[in-house]
C-alpha cells in the first residue's frame, strides 16, 4: 500500500511539474520505478483477491443456518437406531413351581425359541445410502410374583383392565390352570383382554410340561411381533409388504374422522341415524384409548343426492336381480367430485368411512371378491384412506325402504373393524402353523368388547408406533441432510435449524427412555417418537424450504458482468503490459551484462 | 300409481321424524320477475337453520342439512356471523330498483368475530379457508384492505358476550364465475341434482346482465344465557338475464326452463318447502301466466303479487308469462350514483359521490363508507359536501325552501376519518348525511396517486387499479319530518326507521407504471460507471509517464523519442 501511495505521490508531483511548464530534466528508467510498478499491480491484485471477491461471494450468497450435518448423517449407520423393549411376564403357576430358577428356566426356553424364529423372519428391504432398518430387541423375562398366589386370576381378569395406564404398558401376566378344575381341555389356551394369558393343563403341576407351553406361547407372541416391527421399518416394497402394513395410516399426531352418510337417493328411502349414540357404542371408546398415541376428531355429515362414480354390474339370479360391484370397479368408487369429503379447516390427515345408500335403481347392491363371491359384511376397505359400507334398505310393510337401529349396528361395527386395521392395530394370535406337534393346543383371543383394543394389542401398536416414528423421523432427517447439502443455493433459514436439533433431540430422548430398566417410560419414549417425527417432518415440508425466488450461481455472476469484464480487461491489460516492460527490462540488462 | 302416492306422505312423515335432533329446516325458493327494460330477475334463496350449542362450546360435530365445511369455519375461526358474495356486472338501480341482496361488484367478505379471540388472526384464517373453499383469491385480504365499519352494517344475528368486532374488505378484482359456482352449489343439500338448484345453469347464468352469489351465516341466540343458538346458513343466487338473448323468446313471452336451459326433473323432497314464485304487478295479470299457480299471495311492501309453484309437487313443463309485464316505475326512493373520478394525470385525482333522495316529501338519512387503499393519499380538507342548488339534477329540483338545511347539513361535524398508514391499512372515511327531499348531494375530495414499489404491482400494471365499491346506507323517516328539529346526522341515521345498503361501481384509477426493465437498466448502468471508475483509477496507477526528451543531434531511436506515455 504504501508503495502505491509513493507512487500515487510521485504521479501528482510530475504532473504538477508538468503543468507548471518547467522544463523536465529527463528521468531516467530507475529499478526502483518498475519494481514500484510491480509492488503496484502486486498490492491491487490481492486486494482484490484477498477483500473484494470473498467479501463480493459474502455479501451475495443465500442465507444458510448451520445444520448439525454430522449428528444426522450419523443416524444412517448400521445399529444406531436398534432399540430394545423389556417385556416382563410374571408367570402364576402352582406354589410348588414358583422358584426363581424355573422363571430363568422359563425366560432361557423363550429366548431360545426366539433365535430360532429368528431365521424365518423376513428380510429388511431398504435403498442403499439412506437409513439402515434398525433391529428391534424384544427383551423377555420371566419371574414370579413372590406375593403372589394361584387364587389371584379372578381379581386381575375382574380388574377393568385400564389398558392404556402407562404402569401396565409391557407388563404381562401367563397364568397355569387346571384344566379339569375349570372344565377345559386340556391345552386350551385364553388370550385376555388385558395383558393375561391363561393355559389349561391337565396337570399344572408338571414342570416340563409348564415350560414347554409357556415358553412357547410366550415366543409365539413376541416372535410375530418381532415380525411386525421389521416390517413397519422396511422400506416400502409391494412385493414383500403384506397386506396390513399397506392398510395402516403414516402416523400423524391428529387425525380427522369424519363419517359420512351418502344417500343418492333421498327420495325413495330416507336413512335416519342416531350418529350420537352409535359412535359413542362403537368408535369412542376405541378412539379415546388410543389418545395416547394420536388424538381424533370425529364429524359426521349427510349428503344427498351423488352416486358412487362407478356403475354396477347387473347379475341376474333365478330368484332376484342383484347389482354387483367387483374389485376392478372399488378402485373408481370414490365420487371426490361431488361428495365434500374434506376438511375446510384443518391440514391433519383424513379418515373418511362412508355408508353408502345406493340409488333405487342400484338395489341390492353387493361387493364381491375377485372370485365373485359376495363379501360377508358388503364393505370394504381403501388401504389408508378409510371403509365403505354398502346400505341396502329394507322394504318394510308399507312398501318404504327402511333402514333398522339394528342394521346400523353392524354397520358400525365393520366400521370399527376397518378403524382397527387403518390404525394397525393386530389381532394376537399365536402362530399354529410353527407349534411344535408334541403340543395339543386350541387358542381363543379375547376381544376387549368395551374400548374396541386389547392390551396387548396396545402394546404392539405402541411399540409398533414408536420404532416407526423413529425410523421415519432419522429418515427424514437423512433426506434433509442429502437435499440441503446437494442444493448449495437453498435458502435455508434459522428455525429450520432449530427443528432439526429438536427432532435430534428426541431421537436421542426416546432411546435413552428405552434404554432405561423401568417400564413405565414407553409411554413417555412413544410421544418424544412421535415428537421427533413431528418435528423432522415441519423442517421438511417448511414453506421456506422451497424459495419462490431462485438464483442458480451463473445469474449471480451474470447480473455482476457489466462491472466484472470491464475492470477485467483493464486489470489484465495492466498487469500484462508491466509484466511484459519488467521481463524486456531484465532482458536488457542481462545483454548489458 | 296409487302406491307412489302413499310413500310420497309417508316420507313426508318420516322426515319430521328424522329431524328431532336439533330440529333443522331448509327451505329453497326462486323468484322470478319482469323488470322495467324487459330483462328478468331471478333471485334463488336456500335457507337452513338448526338448533345448535353455543359458538363457544365447540360442541356441533354431526351435520345433516347444515353443510359441515361452513359450521367448521364458523366454528374454528369465531365468526358468529358473516357475508360473502362475488358479482360480476352492474346492477342498475334507476331502472330495476334496489337488489334483492345488496353487492358491490367484485367479492364482498364482512363478519363479526368473537372478541375472546385473536380477532386479526381469526379474520385472515377466515379470508384463506373461505378462499379454499370457492377457489377464490380472498386470501389477498390483509390488514391493507380490511376496513373497520361503524354503523353501515347491522349484524343480523346475536351472539354470547357484546365482545365482538367486525371486519370488511372488498376486492373489486374478484371474477366470479364457474370455479366459484361449482363449491357454492356443492354445498346445498340437493346440491344441483335436484330442486331449483337444477335451475342454475352456469352457461346461461354467467352470460347474464348481472349475477351475484352469496352466503350469509349467522348464530342467533334463544336464550338469555346463549346456551342454545340457531345457525342460520342462508345461500343465495341473483341473476338478471335477456330474454331476448334465449332462445325460447318467443313474441314477448318467456318461460323460466327455457331461459335457464334446464328442466327441474328431480323433486328435492329433503326441503321443507320449494317453491317457484312469479312476480307480477297487480291481481289482474294473472291472466298472463303460462300456466295457472297453485297459490296467489300479495306482497304488500311493493305492493305486486307473487303466484307460487310447489316444486315439490309435479311441476308443469311451461312456467312464465305470455306477454310484457308493466311494472309501475321503480320503488327506489333514494339512490347512490356511481363515484366519479375526477382529475387527470397519474398524479392528483379526486372522487365524486352523487347521492339522490327522490322522494318529494321525506328526508333520508345516509352514512357513507369509503375505504381507500393506502395508496391514495386523501386529503380531507378538500372534502366538500354541495347541492346543486335551485338546479335541475336530472329530473329533480332542490327547492328552495330547504337551503337553510342544507347550509347547516354541512355544518354538522358527523365526519370520522381514519387516515391510512403505508402498507399497513386503508384510509377509511365515515360521513353521515342528511338528505333533504328531493334533493342531489355531491360529496367530493382530492386524493394524490403516490408510487408504488417495483415489486407491488400486478402483472398488468398499466390496466390500472380497481377501487372498491363505497357502501351507502340509507335510513327513511317514516313520517315527514320536522325541518326545525333536525338533529346531528348520526343520531338521526341510527334512530331511523329502514335502512337500505347501497353500493356503488368500483372505479379504474391509473397509478404512475414505472417501466419494469428498470432494475436491469440500473444494475447495467451501476456496473458501467464503477467499472469505468476502476479503470481511470487503475490506469493511473499504472500507466508511466514519461516526458519528451528531446537529444539534438542525436538520432537515436528508442524509448521516449517519439511518445509520452507508455
Amino acid at each position: 500500500m504504501v508503495a502505491v501511495l509513493q507512487r500515487l505521490k510521485g504521479w501528482i508531483q510530475r504532473l504538477r511539474g508538468r503543468n507548471s511548464a518547467i522544463d523536465v530534466v529527463a528521468v531516467k528508467e530507475s529499478v526502483d520505478e518498475t519494481s514500484s510498478e510491480l509492488i503496484t499491480i502486486a498490492s491491487i491484485w490481492i486486494v482484490i483477491l484477498v477483500v473484494g471477491v470473498p467479501w463480493w461471494w459474502a455479501t451475495t450468497r443465500v442465507y444458510r443456518a448451520s445444520l448439525p450435518f454430522d449428528d444426522i448423517f450419523d443416524l444412517a449407520e448400521e445399529g444406531r437406531l436398534d432399540v430394545s423393549f423389556a417385556i416382563d411376564v410374571t408367570l402364576h403357576t402352582v406354589p410348588g413351581l414358583a422358584r426363581d430358577d424355573f422363571a430363568l428356566h422359563v425366560s432361557d426356553a423363550t429366548k431360545q425359541l426366539m433365535d430360532q424364529n429368528l431365521v424365518s423372519d423376513i428380510p429388511l428391504v431398504y435403498t442403499n445410502g439412506s437409513v439402515p432398518p434398525p433391529h428391534t430387541k424384544l427383551a423377555v423375562s420371566v419371574h414370579f410374583d413372590s406375593a403372589d398366589h394361584i387364587g389371584a386370576l379372578d381379581e386381575a381378569a375382574a380388574d377393568p383392565l385400564d389398558i392404556t395406564n402407562s404402569s401396565l404398558v409391557g407388563k404381562y401376566h401367563l397364568y397355569v390352570l387346571n384344566s379339569a378344575e375349570n372344565s377345559v381341555g386340556h391345552g386350551d389356551v385364553t388370550i385376555g383382554s388385558g395383558r393375561d394369558i391363561v393355559v389349561y393343563l391337565e396337570d399344572p403341576s408338571d414342570e416340563s410340561q409348564v415350560l414347554r407351553y409357556a415358553s412357547w406361547i410366550l415366543s409365539s407372541i413376541f416372535s410375530e411381533e418381532r415380525r411386525s416391527l421389521r416390517r413397519v421399518v422396511s422400506e416400502e416394497d409391494r412385493s414383500t409388504q403384506e397386506h396390513d402394513m399397506i392398510k395402516m395410516l403414516p402416523y400423524a399426531p391428529n387425525y380427522n374422522v369424519i363419517i359420512s352418510l351418502i344417500n343418492a337417493d333421498p327420495n325413495t328411502s330416507l336413512i335416519s341415524w342416531d350418529i350420537g349414540s352409535l359412535l359413542e357404542a362403537h368408535v369412542r371408546p376405541l378412539l379415546s384409548s388410543l389418545s395416547s398415541i394420536s388424538t381424533f376428531s370425529v364429524q359426521s355429515q349427510v349428503q344427498y343426492h351423488s352416486g358412487a362414480t362407478v356403475t354396477p354390474t347387473r347379475q341376474r339370479d333365478s330368484a332376484d336381480t342383484s347389482f354387483v360391484l367387483r374389485p376392478s370397479d372399488l378402485r373408481n368408487f370414490i365420487n371426490s367430485a361431488e361428495w365434500l369429503l374434506s376438511s375446510a379447516v384443518s391440514a391433519d390427515p383424513p379418515i373418511n368411512f362412508l355408508l353408502y345408500v345406493p340409488p333405487e335403481s342400484q338395489r341390492p347392491l353387493r361387493i364381491c371378491d375377485s372370485d365373485d363371491r359376495v363379501v360377508p359384511r358388503n364393505a370394504f376397505l381403501i388401504p389408508r384412506w378409510g371403509g365403505v359400507v354398502v346400505l341396502n334398505p329394507k322394504l318394510d310393510a308399507f312398501g318404504t325402504e327402511r333402514t333398522d337401529a339394528d342394521d346400523l349396528k353392524t354397520h358400525f361395527e365393520t366400521l370399527a373393524e376397518h378403524l382397527r386395521q387403518l390404525l394397525g392395530i393386530q389381532r394376537i394370535e399365536l402362530n399354529q402353523a410353527m407349534r411344535p406337534a408334541s403340543l395339543t393346543m386350541r387358542a381363543t383371543s379375547l376381544g376387549n368388547t368395551d374400548t374396541g383394543i386389547t392390551g396387548f394389542e396396545f402394546d404392539r401398536l405402541l411399540r409398533k408406533r414408536i420404532v416407526q416414528n423413529l425410523v421415519n423421523a432419522a429418515r427424514t432427517l437423512h433426506s434433509l441432510g442429502t437435499l440441503v447439502q446437494s442444493m448449495p443455493n437453498m435458502v435455508v433459514q434459522d428455525s429450520i435449524s432449530v427443528q432439526i436439533k429438536d427432532a435430534l433431540r428426541s431421537i436421542k430422548q426416546t432411546q435413552d427412555l428405552l434404554s432405561q430398566t423401568t417400564l413405565p417410560v414407553t409411554l413417555s419414549a412413544s410421544r418424544s417418537a412421535s415428537l421427533a417425527l413431528t418435528s423432522a417432518e415441519s423442517a421438511f415440508f417448511d414453506p421456506t424450504m422451497v424459495s419462490k425466488l431462485y438464483f442458480p450461481d451463473e445469474h449471480r455472476l451474470a447480473i455482476y458482468t457489466p462491472f466484472f469484464v470491464p475492470a477485467a480487461v483493464s486489470l489484465f491489460a495492466g498487469s500484462f503490459k508491466i509484466l511484459k516492460r519488467y521481463r524486456s527490462r531484465n532482458l536488457s540488462k542481462i545483454k548489458m551484462e | 300409481m296409487l302406491l307412489h302416492a302413499i310413500p310420497g306422505s309417508l316420507i313426508a312423515a318420516l322426515f319430521y321424524v328424522a329431524r328431532c335432533d336439533g330440529n333443522p329446516t331448509y327451505s329453497e325458493n326462486v323468484d322470478v320477475r319482469s323488470l322495467q327494460d324487459g330483462k328478468i330477475l331471478a333471485h334463488f334463496t336456500f335457507a337452513r337453520s338448526q338448533t345448535v350449542p353455543s359458538l363457544r362450546s365447540q360442541g356441533l360435530h354431526h351435520f345433516d342439512l347444515l353443510p359441515r365445511q361452513i359450521a367448521e369455519i364458523t366454528q374454528t375461526f369465531k365468526a358468529p356471523e358473516w357475508h360473502l358474495s362475488f358479482t360480476q356486472g352492474r346492477w342498475d338501480m334507476k331502472r330495476w330498483g334496489p337488489p334483492p341482496r345488496p353487492a358491490p361488484t367484485g367479492a364482498e367478505l364482512y363478519a363479526w368475530l368473537d372478541g375472546e379471540y385473536d380477532v386479526n388472526a381469526n379474520w385472515a384464517a377466515l379470508a384463506s379457508a373461505l378462499s379454499g373453499l370457492f377457489c377464490a383469491s380472498l386470501n389477498f385480504i390483509d390488514h391493507s384492505n380490511t376496513a373497520f365499519p361503524i354503523d353501515t352494517f347491522t349484524s343480523e344475528g346475536s351472539y354470547e358476550g357484546d365482545d365482538i368486532h367486525i371486519r370488511h374488505a372488498t376486492l373489486p378484482r374478484e371474477a366470479a364465475c364457474t370455479e366459484n359456482l361449482t363449491p357454492w352449489l356443492k354445498l346445498l343439500p340437493c346440491q344441483a341434482k335436484a330442486g331449483i338448484a337444477q335451475l342454475l345453469n352456469p352457461h346461461r347464468v354467467f352470460d347474464g346482465n348481472y349475477h351475484s352469489m352469496a352466503i350469509d351465516v349467522r348464530w342467533k341466540c334463544l336464550d338469555d344465557s346463549c346456551s342454545l343458538s340457531t345457525l342460520e346458513v342462508d345461500q343465495s343466487f341473483t341473476a338478471v338475464l335477456d330474454p331476448l338473448r334465449s332462445e325460447g323468446y318467443v313474441g314477448r313471452s318467456w318461460d323460466i326452463f327455457s331461459l335457464f336451459d334446464r328442466k327441474i326433473e328431480k323433486r328435492c323432497l329433503i326441503a321443507d318447502s320449494s317453491t317457484i314464485g312469479l312476480v307480477l304487478p297487480d291481481i289482474n295479470s294473472q291472466s298472463k301466466l303460462l300456466s295457472p299457480a297453485s297459490q296467489v299471495l300479495p306482497m304488500p311492501e311493493s305492493g305486486t303479487v307473487r303466484a307460487v309453484y310447489d316444486a315439490k309437487g309435479d311441476l308443469v313443463s311451461e312456467l312464465g308469462v305470455r306477454e310484457a309485464l308493466n311494472f309501475s316505475g321503480t320503488t327506489t326512493r333514494v339512490y347512490h350514483k356511481a363515484d366519479i373520478l375526477s382529475g387527470h394525470g397519474q398524479e392528483k385525482g379526486g372522487v365524486a359521490i352523487h347521492i339522490l333522495n327522490r322522494n318529494s316529501n321525506y328526508d333520508a338519512v345516509a352514512s357513507l363508507l369509503e375505504s381507500y387503499p393506502w395508496w391514495l393519499r386523501v386529503y380531507l380538507h378538500t372534502l366538500k359536501v354541495e347541492t346543486r342548488e335551485g338546479t335541475i339534477v336530472g329530473e329533480f329540483t332542490c327547492t328552495s325552501q330547504k337551503n337553510y338545511k342544507l347550509t347547516m347539513l354541512v355544518s354538522v361535524p358527523s365526519v370520522h376519518y381514519q387516515p391510512a398508514r403505508d402498507r399497513e391499512r386503508p384510509s377509511l372515511l365515515y360521513v353521515h348525511l342528511n338528505v333533504p327531499a328531493n334533493c342531489s348531494l355531491v360529496l367530493s375530495f382530492d386524493f394524490d396517486k403516490s408510487h408504488l414499489r417495483y415489486t407491488e404491482h400486478p402483472p398488468d400494471a398499466s390496466r390500472g387499479f380497481d377501487l372498491g365499491a363505497s357502501v351507502a346506507s340509507v335510513g327513511m323517516w317514516e313520517n315527514a319530518h320536522d325541518p326545525s328539529k333536525l338533529v346531528d346526522p348520526v343520531l338521526a341515521f341510527r334512530s331511523a326507521a329502514h335502512t337500505t345498503r347501497m353500493y356503488t361501481d368500483p372505479i379504474l384509477v391509473a397509478l404512475p407504471t414505472p417501466d419494469f426493465s428498470m432494475p436491469y437498466n440500473v444494475v447495467t448502468m451501476t456496473c458501467t460507471l464503477l467499472a469505468f471508475l476502476f479503470g481511470s483509477v487503475f490506469n493511473m496507477l499504472t500507466r508511466r509517464f514519461n516526458p519528451v526528451v528531446v537529444e539534438q543531434q542525436k538520432t537515436e531511436t528508442g524509448d521516449g523519442s517519439e511518445t509520452s506515455e507508455r
